[in-house]
């Protein structure tokens, strides 16, 4: 089961991940996700929407329009209850697998 | 601040979006743009580099609708009918855009993409030229109207030839009775002397009958065709001839007041009443059409075959009631006539089929030839693309992971391979061109009436439907395997890996590939042996330092003791000459073309089948005595022609030692009479010598021939030939001007030496050696590059394990043999199926080889080894690379 769900994985879940906490816009998950991976994974326009609107449509995020006098109107996206329960089967998932390569590496390192 | 929404728009105009969802998303898109912009201006970047960055991001290889167009909102069917063109619109920015990433993802190989385009080039330009060549003679239709109306009529021979010429009074017998036939018409080469400002040349002319031209059915360039009064010899009146357009152009400058004008032809006056259009060509070309006159014993005989007869049938009449009603005919005329008519029927032959003759078999030789060589380059570059999709998994399964579908990378994929048959029929077109350029002077099958093969818009269109098929056939297997594969598996076991499976199908593809080289390789050795034993052949004759020269002579001495004379007087003054060693006349000539008839029939008296009627069919030619020794024909038994067998004295013959084994089986033929029609009424004559066989066609056994002597039948279709003692060429002058001694009007239609006619003879069994031989090589080149690139992607993707072997004691030739064994694998398997279907191929060669059987076990085994050979050849450079590693570096790769 491993490799089937890694392989729509990581980078659904690192965007579920950076709205779980609170709803957010596309630019501000784009910095999240350069900012707490130490600049390692950079999400740039022309890859980020597209796998916002796929989330959107599965129903595992739901965004909404705000607008804010004196400002361009934003986009903020919130985890469903659905994309929660994705969310935790995900990290579970991924949490076996870094351990299992740990595991594994560290065998082939002795 | 810039505005981003044009350039998002035009992102996003491939896609099929709601309106309102498209406009929400370029303005969430402007935002985050704008933000991004904002922000890199904050951190000091200055204000070009900062739109350059935002936007290389925004463009960042197209991902945006890449990513997009999976998804449901980029799909909404249209609501309301889009304005006219607007689908296609729409349908042409998806194009484009897979276009434009499968530019740039070949522009990122420029090394694959020039291999993979050039093979397919080579591959595609081979068929190309073929198939222009076929169409042009094979598919194209005739230049006549209703042209598959028109057909040939032959008389069948006994035992002998299928299509043999008719005699006049058969002809017009068939003429008169038959009914399939909306005009039956006969043609006979004739040669007639011209006295051109330049001195006497040769006209060639079809002499026809009056209906000849409603055979055809082509109106004429200028003036009128011939009409039945045409025929009619009028003391008063000059005879008509019908210029062709070459001979128009040519000898008269295209002078458009011709028709009218008086020429002399053979010292005779004649009226030009036409001018045929350009290619017009018919029965095959020749210079001018010229009225048959019916005169003394020609419509009456019945043995001498010269005419040949062409026919347009009634509309609706089919070949086979033709050929059925012409056979009743001739059963008809059999019992009428039983001494000169045997019943052996007739063939009626679309004049199409006629006119290709062998030609159809060369050419769909070629055709398979290069159908090899075009399936080794597709197997071949799919090999390529498929190692080229185990080296890019990576990048699939990152566009897998960002949302790209399966449907969508098989169609990027797709378009690659598409794009790269696009670029390798462009390439292969250029290729077809100047292949048929190069060997435009190599006619490897040239057919009267066919236009030169040429690229038209039917050679385009195969081109590109070859180039479609074939970048579907290589691309297809690749591209699947990459959508499947294209997932996680390959990010994370980095960029090099194949699954054994891919891995064992590669391999299956090269054994294929020398399995096809193998056919053609076999093909091309059995042909360059056929070759060789063709020039092996005991011809019976020498070909070095001779001379042949034709003349027709008979309008210049109508009678035959003027003929007798002339040629008596001329092979004098010519045996006089410095440098000829010998010197002699004969009517036909060895692999020369049949200037006045050459078969003849024949009794043999005392035997119960002359008794019966029956008659017996013999090569034939009126020749001296020195045409024996001009050729160096030898002596078997009894005597040559001597100066006392003339005119008054018995008729005599020699013949050859077929004749003699066939006819007198362990007797000596010397001394025997038989009964001779040979252009003439028959003869009884005694047989006074043997001489040995002479090969006319190189590939026949030696038929039987009878010799007369020409003082006794003294023709006027006459071949001079010399034995010179040196380089026969520097004779022609001296003997032209001994001949216009006794006759200064007397043109020659042909000068050639026995060196130049054999090796015409051998002109379209060198081109096939030469294309089969060229198309085999590329073939095997093809193989080995198959070969060797499997062969170093397996070490490479072994170092590791070489590695350890290496570094665990295996030693250096150990290693060698571990992958020269891999190449080694490939090859046994590929010659193994090669020889299976070589073997099966062969078949289809039989009818082009000649001393070689099709199954000859030592080419087989000699072509294995060969192909053995360059395998392991090619397995050796990986091979030594390997063994060459530092098994250091190895181990940590």
């Amino acid at each position: 089961m491993l490799s089937r769900e890694l392989k729509k994985g990581s980078a659904e879940l690192i965007v579920l991940s950076i709205v779980e906490a609170r709803p957010r816009h596309g630019y501000e998950i784009s910095k999240l996700i350069e900012l707490r991976s130490g600049g390692e994974i950079k999400f740039h326009v022309a890859s980020l929407y597209p796998l916002l609107y796929r989330l959107e449509e599965r129903g595992w995020l739901k965004g909404r329009w705000v607008e804010k006098p004196g400002q361009r109107r934003r986009r903020f996206y919130t985890l469903t209850a659905e994309g929660r329960s994705v969310l935790d089967r995900q990290r579970e998932t991924w949490q076996k697998f870094v351990r299992a390569i740990a595991a594994i590496t560290e065998v082939e390192h002795a | 601040m810039p505005s981003w929404s044009e350039e998002l728009e035009a992102r996003l105009a491939g896609l099929r979006l709601h309106p309102a969802r498209e406009k929400d998303i370029v303005d969430e898109l402007s935002e985050h743009l704008e933000l991004r912009y904002a922000e890199l201006r904050d951190r000091g970047v200055d204000e070009t580099e900062a739109l350059a960055l935002v936007r290389a991001e925004l463009l960042h290889d197209d991902a945006l609708a890449d990513f997009m167009r999976p998804l449901r909102q980029a799909n909404v069917p249209p609501r309301t009918p889009l304005p006219v063109g607007a689908p296609r619109a729409r349908l042409l920015a998806d194009l484009r855009q897979d276009l434009r990433y499968a530019l740039r993802q070949l522009a990122k190989s420029p090394g694959f993409t020039a291999v993979a385009v050039l093979t397919l080039a080579l591959g595609i330009g081979a068929n190309t030229a073929v198939f222009s060549a076929i169409d042009a003679i094979l598919l194209k239709p005739l230049p006549y109207p209703d042209a598959d109306r028109i057909v040939t009529v032959w008389q069948r021979e006994q035992g002998g030839t299928e299509r043999d010429l008719a005699a006049p009074g058969n002809f017009l017998d068939w003429r008169e009775r038959s009914t399939s036939f909306e005009a039956l018409a006969a043609a006979e080469p004739y040669s007639h002397g011209y006295l051109a400002p330049d001195g006497p040349v040769t006209l060639r002319s079809w002499v026809v009958t009056e209906n000849f031209f409603d055979v055809v059915g082509v109106p004429p360039l200028l003036g009128r065709t011939l009409r039945p009064g045409d025929n009619q010899r009028g003391e008063a009146r000059a005879r008509a001839v019908v210029l062709g357009y070459g001979l128009w152009q040519r000898r008269f400058g295209g002078d458009p007041g011709i028709v009218g004008k008086a020429l002399t032809l053979d010292g005779e006056s004649v009226t030009v009443v036409g001018v045929m259009p350009a290619r017009f060509e018919f029965p095959v070309g020749r210079d001018m059409w010229v009225p048959r006159t019916y005169e003394g014993w020609e419509p009456r005989n019945r043995t001498a075959r010269f005419w040949h007869v062409v026919g347009r049938l009634k509309p609706g009449v089919g070949i086979a009631t033709a050929a059925a009603e012409l056979d009743a005919i001739a059963a008809q005329l059999a019992t009428e006539n039983p001494r000169t008519n045997p019943n052996s029927g007739i063939a009626v032959v679309p004049l199409a089929e006629h006119l290709a003759g062998r030609a159809p078999r060369t050419l769909f030789l070629f055709l398979g030839a290069v159908g090899l060589v075009l399936l080794i380059a597709c197997v071949n570059i799919a090999n390529l693309l498929l190692a080229r999709a185990a080296q890019r998994q990576q990048e699939f399964a990152i566009r897998a992971t960002i949302g790209a579908d399966r449907r969508r990378i098989l169609k990027q994929t797709i378009t690659e391979s598409l794009l790269l048959g696009v670029l390798g029929g462009a390439c292969g077109l250029a290729i077809a061109a100047l292949g048929l350029a190069v060997f435009e002077p190599v006619p490897v099958a040239s057919v009267p009436h066919a236009p030169a093969p040429g690229l038209d818009a039917r050679a385009f269109l195969f081109a590109s439907a070859l180039a479609l098929g074939s970048a579907l056939l290589f691309g297809l297997v690749p591209a699947l395997q990459i959508a499947r594969n294209a997932g996680l598996r390959g990010r994370l076991q980095g960029g090099t890996s194949s699954t054994p499976a891919a891995r064992r199908f590669r391999g299956a593809l090269v054994v294929a590939e020398l399995a096809l080289a193998m056919v053609l390789l076999v093909g091309a050795a059995l042909l360059l042996r056929s070759f060789a034993a063709v020039l092996d052949v005991d011809r019976g004759y020498r070909t070095d330092n001779v001379l042949a020269m034709s003349v027709q002579a008979w309008e210049y001495y109508p009678e035959p003791a003027q003929r007798r004379l002339f040629v008596e007087q001329t092979l004098a003054r010519i045996e006089e000459l410095p440098g000829v060693a010998a010197a002699g006349v004969t009517s036909s000539l060895p692999l020369a073309e049949d200037i006045g008839g050459d078969t003849a029939t024949f009794t043999i008296v005392g035997r119960p089948e002359a008794d019966a009627g029956g008659s017996l069919g013999a090569h034939a030619a009126a020749v001296t005595a020195g045409y024996f020794r001009t050729l160096g024909i030898p002596l078997r038994a009894g005597r040559l022609f001597a100066p006392t067998d003339d005119a008054d004295s018995p008729r005599v013959v020699v013949v050859n030692e077929a004749m003699a084994r066939r006819y007198w089986p362990g007797e000596d033929p010397v001394g025997e009479h038989i009964v001779l029609s040979f252009n003439a009424g028959p003869t009884e004559a005694e047989v006074v010598g043997v001489v040995g066989d002479v090969r006319d066609a190189l590939q026949a056994d030696p038929q039987p021939s009878i010799f007369v002597p020409h003082a006794q039948q003294p023709t006027g279709s006459l071949y001079f030939t010399v034995h010179a003692a040196g380089d026969p060429t520097t004779l022609v002058r001296a003997v032209q001007e001994e001949i216009w001694a006794m006759n200064p009007a007397m043109p020659f239609a042909r000068v050639t030496t026995l060196d130049g006619l054999f090796d015409e003879s051998l002109r379209d069994r060198r081109s096939m050696l030469l294309l089969v031989g060229a198309f085999s090589v590329t073939a095997l080149a093809l193989a080995a590059v198959g070969a060797y690139g499997l062969v170093s992607h397996e070490t490479s993707r072994r170092s590791h394990e070489i590695g350890i072997r290496v570094a665990i004691g295996a030693s250096r030739r150990r290693v060698l043999a571990l992958v020269v064994g891999d190449g080694l694998r490939l090859a046994l398997l590929g010659i193994g199926v090669g020889g299976a279907l070589a073997v099966a191929a062969a078949r289809a060669l039989q009818g082009f080889l000649f001393g070689v059987s099709a199954f000859d076990p030592v080419t087989f085994v000699v072509i294995a080894l060969l192909m053995l050979a360059v395998t392991v050849l090619a397995s050796l450079m990986p091979a030594w690379r390997a063994a060459r590693a530092d098994p250091v570096v190895a181990l940590r790769l």
